[in-house]
């Protein structure tokens, strides 16, 4: 045995990090293709024949579609609590930061990705989350100051104190109907995500004490990476990738009924739906009348508040999209067929 | 080994010589070296240790940038929050401030009681007609219920005035008057009046009793030296007097229509859409003639001394005339003018179109759907 191997912080365990993180990097683009074969598990009822009939017919690229659709919001939140947090590793203990991989990615981190995904955020976020965004602004433009310059005092001061408090008292005061409505609506957490984070703004724009500095970002960053692929998980798997539909069967002239669920596909003898216990009906197209999209089922709103006329849970896109209300349902959707009974 | 001489301040290596100078003794050279051996053995104190200088901050361009987009983002936020919030137009919650809309528990219209397709009074108590249908539709606007629209029959002397008769002929103050009222410039300069936008065009018109077997009427100058009946303070006396008529006004037009049954009039002359309701409710009794004026008759909410519910009223009809999904003016007039027509024939009710409404000055924030 050689003395290297007892050498802290010497070459080998360098290099031993570097492998691990050459195996994250391939495990990493595994994780959306997982996450759509539990998709399609998830929607077979866990039955393996079902599921084989939905990999052949599903639209690999409808379901990364709603990959992406639901999971978009998430990319920038990565992007930036990551930067963020080990900005203030590198900050608060630059010796020892080099043993993070937190900080080493902060400190690899283009700065182009960084305002992309703040711009990405801003567009994608709910309004709810739009306070914390600035909080990770200020606190990354901060950071970057302090990690890179030398400047006049003036200068550092304006971008670690004048750019925060000045932005969280802007944000304050956009908030602030919304922060009256959500205290007397009950909705603390609404509250507190409108409220608290202009306020913490100046605080995390420099260095914490050394000793806590691992404690405080390293290891939230941690917890963070483990609990994400769950909550990434629960979101996408709640996500429809099939369109909801409404089928009217019965021979021609005849009495019809209504078959509800998820069309599978439409070939030239059989129109495949799946139904909503997890049952495949296979309908000939000759006993088909008629087919009708449903809308998806609307989940209620967790919250009531909205600041100056925008609801907390629709985000920039929402509002610059347009929308179609859902104003009647389809009676098929319901069950009832239109044609005699 | 090094050391730092404490007069120059400089490392230097003590030297040690190893040869003796030519002429020294071994004695010199004993002593020389025991010299050396001192002074190399000797303890030099520690020099002071250096201050640590901060080193001057130097000019860094990239840190400005840095700066500079800071001040980017909270300019950016800052002016894009007073642009939305200070200056501007007034929002629709600060108009409903200003009008004192929230105020109100019941919103009181005036309206005319007497004219069939317009406004009526049934026997049980309901009220019907296009004007009637108008005043729903911004009552509903303005976030009042049906059962919190009262109606309030009106005359047209007191349309200006805004003051209304309940059932018991108590007079009741209104905060609008949707009554049939035309938009003229001398109205516009009466204290008290201010019109929204029109909400119906349409034109001037004679009734005749069937029964009279009346020549057929195509201008106003063949009722020359006849006895017309009009509504006093409206616009439509006017012109039968110059054609030579003789007007017989009356507060009402169901007085008209009274005097007209009783051959104590030869017609009965005013706006289109009110005769033509006569005309559809008895068409047997009358002929309605069009008398070919090309002068339009706008008719117009009066919101009295309320500039900003003059605002909120024009948002509604806006609303109805800009929207493509909002068809309650159609409606309004399918329901009530449309099915007149077949009794009326050729004579023309009212123009079949909401007259255009400028956009009102009403503050849209990006997220809002004000005007839709």
């Amino acid at each position: 045995m050689t003395e290297s191997l007892y050498v802290k912080g010497g070459t080998i365990p360098s290099r031993r990090r570097r492998a691990q993180l050459n195996w994250l990097l391939t495990v990493l683009p595994a994780f959306p293709l997982v996450l759509l074969v539990l998709r399609l598990w998830y929607l077979s009822r866990q039955d393996l024949p079902t599921m084989l009939l939905l990999v052949q017919y599903i639209n690999p690229l409808g379901m990364i579609s709603a990959l992406f659709i639901t999971l978009i919001w998430t990319v920038p939140a990565v992007i930036l609590v990551l930067r963020a947090l080990g900005g203030i590793l590198l900050v608060s203990a630059p010796g020892d930061a080099g043993r993070s991989l937190l900080a080493v990615t902060a400190l690899r981190m283009p700065d182009w990705v960084v305002l992309l995904a703040a711009m990405l955020a801003a567009f994608t976020w709910q309004l709810r989350l739009l306070p914390a965004l600035g909080l990770l602004i200020v606190s990354i433009l901060g950071i970057t100051a302090v990690q890179r310059f030398r400047a006049e005092r003036w200068l550092m001061v304006w971008i670690t104190v004048g750019v925060p408090v000045l932005l969280g008292l802007l944000v304050l005061v956009f908030v602030w109907p919304g922060i009256v409505e959500a205290v007397r609506a009950g909705e603390i957490s609404t509250a507190l995500l409108l409220g608290v984070p202009p306020l913490l703004g100046p605080l995390l724009t420099g260095p914490v004490p050394a000793w806590s500095a691992r404690l405080v970002t390293h290891w939230p960053a941690v917890g963070a990476a483990l609990l994400a692929p769950l909550v990434i998980g629960v979101v996408f798997l709640r996500a429809p990738v099939l369109p909801n539909s409404a089928v009217e069967v019965g021979p021609a002239g005849g009495p019809r009924h209504v078959v509800r669920g998820q069309l599978i596909s439409v070939d030239d003898t059989a129109t495949t739906v799946l139904q909503d216990g997890g049952l495949v009906t296979f309908i000939p197209n000759e006993q088909v009348r008629a087919k009708t999209l449903c809308p998806g089922p609307v989940r209620a709103r967790d919250t009531v508040v909205a600041v100056r006329g925008w609801a907390v849970d629709a985000s920039v896109l929402s509002w610059i999209a347009p929308t179609r209300p859902v104003t009647e349902v389809d009676p098929r959707c319901l069950g009832r067929p239109l044609g005699p009974t | 080994m090094a050391q730092v001489r404490p007069d120059t301040g400089r490392f230097a290596w003590p030297v040690r010589r190893r040869t003796p100078g030519p002429a020294g003794t071994a004695e010199d050279i004993a002593a020389q070296d025991v010299a050396e051996r001192e002074a190399a053995d000797r303890q030099l104190p520690l020099p002071e240790p250096e201050p640590m200088l901060d080193p001057p901050p130097r000019f860094n361009l990239a840190a400005f940038r840095l700066g500079a987009l800071g001040l980017a983002l909270v300019l950016t936020v800052g002016i894009t929050m007073a642009r939305l919030f200070v200056s501007g137009p007034p929002s629709v919650a600060e108009l409903r401030a200003q009008a004192g809309v929230d105020t109100w528990t019941e919103l009181p219209i005036g309206v005319k009681k007497d004219q069939p397709g317009t406004a009526y009074r049934d026997e049980d108590g309901t009220w019907r007609g296009f004007d009637i249908d108008i005043a729903y539709m911004i009552a509903e606007d303005l976030g009042f219920r049906r059962d919190e629209v009262e109606f309030y029959a009106i005359e047209s002397e007191d349309r200006a005035r805004m003051q209304a008769v309940d059932a018991d002929y108590k007079r009741v103050p209104v905060k609008l008057v949707i009554a049939s009222f035309s938009i003229t410039e001398e109205r516009k300069k009466m204290p008290g009046v201010r019109f929204s936008a029109p909400y119906l065009y349409t034109e001037q018109s004679v009734l005749t009793l069937s029964s009279d077997k009346h020549r057929p009427v195509s201008a106003l100058t063949d009722l020359k030296g006849e006895r017309v009946c009009s509504i006093s303070a409206s616009t439509s006396t006017a012109a039968p007097e110059r054609a030579g008529a003789i007007v017989l006004p009356r507060n009402l037009i169901s007085q008209c229509i009274v005097d007209l049954r009783q051959h104590r009039v030869d017609a009965v002359s005013t706006d289109a859409a009110i005769l033509a309701g006569y005309k559809a409710k008895f068409p047997g009794e009358f002929d309605h003639w069009d008398l070919g004026l090309d002068v339009t008759e706008a008719w117009g909410i009066n919101v009295g001394e309320n500039p900003a519910l003059q605002k909120l009223v024009d948002l509604t009809l806006y609303r109805s005339y800009a929207d493509p999904k909002d068809t309650r003016w159609e409606e309004a007039y399918e329901r009530n003018l449309q099915s007149e027509v077949d009794e009326n024939g050729k004579t023309p009710i009212a123009v079949a179109q909401q007259p255009r409404v400028a956009r009102p000055d009403v503050r849209e924030l990006p997220w809002e759907h004000v005007f839709e």
